[in-house]
């Protein structure tokens, strides 16, 4: 790519407006030319400066008092214990009922879980290490689900499975999807279920579900990169997993 | 040329307030500081968050969000060069058009009017001014309609150069152009970064 070109687009680059194959050029071109690199940051402090004129209301004062409330979270010496956290989670207003039986859930486990850990202490100090960790991913899980950037969506049980439910926690943020299920009939042998992006465009596989005895699940999905869902889908598969679609479907959302 | 009236206050920072901001946010993690910051800045990263998402609630969580991140990712962050404003509007921008692309709701429902407010705002707007308000009104008001047009669909729409001309019903070849030669007049008006930015060394 020629500098007059890459000038020529440099304004529609930093916007994101190029396709994907000008996009590359330019990115090429920008490693090898420092003067249209330079330029390059010329146009984003140049863009950057448009908001400055725009006009409307204050931004609410709870925005503010969110933050104060996780700077206090953030720099407490040290963490309360996840009972104490995850009560504290469940009486904050404005909670989803759904959000709520979800945390019960997580919070039997987190119980359970740490009464174990006592018991157990002298004894293992490995296994009390993976269970460590095992509560810290809860509290993650928790601290995701509660950010005000996670939406969710209701998995549906469809015609092989109609008593079969879930739900997504979608952080759009993060750009990442906690997925449960619930009462999932056991896959006939060589079979499991895979769970689906569902975009657009195509399915885009988004990994494998697998079911305890009592059929649930419970995933963490990453959302890849220019994958847009709009929502998702579980199918029954071969257990290696399909990159499309071909089985049975049992669970689909309605966003 | 449009040098804002001296009497109107900046609302940046100037070069010593900021420098002074970033070391006690990066050296001692200093929460007061932050809230200096957000107290600043948080209108700009709201308003751009409404306007791209016409939504005040989405626009509630990407300022909530962006600030978060601002804090959490302080220590990897390059603050040395007054562009504190300039990386919470990228962040805000970058973070407001994912979540639109990702709904892509707007792209369905978009209408004819570009500056048309959506529903879901409410509409009551502040008065207060500044200087980088006034100069940078004052830079778009010097530009075509048509080159603002572009530049709008482009910047707060996220739209592809494909999408813009089908919209302004002109040729790719018009588009690229009109967006080069908009930019290139505000870079004029406005003035060089280092000109623009009240932080001058
Ligand atoms: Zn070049």
């Amino acid at each position: 790519m020629e500098c007059n070109e890459s000038k020529e687009l440099l304004g529609l680059y930093v916007t994101g407006s190029l396709t994907p194959a000008e996009a590359r050029e330019m990115d090429r071109h920008l490693r090898s030319c420092p003067a249209c690199a330079a330029e390059r940051r010329e146009v984003e402090t140049t863009l950057a400066m448009l908001p400055f004129a725009l006009e409307g209301p204050e931004p609410p004062a709870r925005v503010r008092q969110a933050l104060v409330d996780r700077l206090k979270e953030d720099s407490a010496p040290s963490a309360p214990s996840n009972v104490q956290r995850t009560f504290g989670l469940l009486f904050r207003p404005a909670f989803s009922f759904a959000f709520l039986a979800l945390s019960l859930i997580l919070l039997g486990g987190v119980v359970y879980e740490q009464r174990r850990f006592s018991r157990e202490l002298a004894a293992a100090n490995a296994e009390a290490e993976a269970l460590r960790s095992q509560i810290e991913a809860t509290r993650n899980q928790l601290a995701m689900i509660q950010s005000p950037a996670t939406t969710m969506l209701t998995l549906k049980g469809q015609a092989p499975s109609p008593r079969s439910s879930g739900m997504v926690y979608w952080n759009r943020t993060q750009a990442v999807w906690m997925v449960s299920a619930w009462h999932l009939p056991a896959p006939p042998p060589g079979k499991a279920y895979e769970l689906w992006f569902l975009t657009h465009g195509a399915p885009v596989k988004a990994g494998m579900l697998s079911c305890d005895e009592a059929g649930n699940a419970f995933a963490e999905v990453s959302i890849p990169g220019g994958v847009f869902p709009t929502n998702a889908a579980v199918s029954l598969e071969p257990a290696q997993g399909v990159d499309a679609p071909t089985g049975a479907i049992y669970l689909v959302s309605s966003s | 040329m449009t040098k804002p009236d001296e009497r109107i206050p900046s609302l940046r920072f100037d070069a010593r307030e900021e420098q002074a901001l970033v070391s006690r946010l990066q050296g001692r993690r200093d929460q007061s500081a932050f809230l200096e910051v957000y107290d600043r800045y948080s209108r700009l990263v709201y308003h751009l968050a409404r306007k791209i998402l016409q939504n005040d609630q989405e626009a509630e969580e990407i300022l909530q969000d962006v600030f978060w991140q601002f804090w959490k990712s302080l220590d990897r962050l390059d603050l040395n060069k007054g562009n504190l404003s300039s990386w919470l509007v990228t962040m805000a921008r970058n973070r407001s058009i994912d979540y639109l692309r990702v709904q892509r709701r707007r792209r369905e429902t978009l209408d004819d009017d570009v500056d048309e407010t959506g529903q879901s705002l409410s509409a009551r707007t502040e008065v207060e001014s500044f200087a980088e308000k006034i100069s940078v009104q004052k830079a778009l008001a010097a530009l075509t309609n048509t080159q603002r047009q572009a530049l709008e669909l482009a910047y707060y729409w996220g739209l592809s150069h494909q999408e813009i001309s089908e919209r302004l019903g002109e040729p790719l070849g018009t588009i690229k152009t009109r967006i080069r030669s908009a930019l290139n007049e505000l870079r004029n008006i406005l003035g060089p970064p280092a000109k623009i930015s009240t932080v001058q060394e």
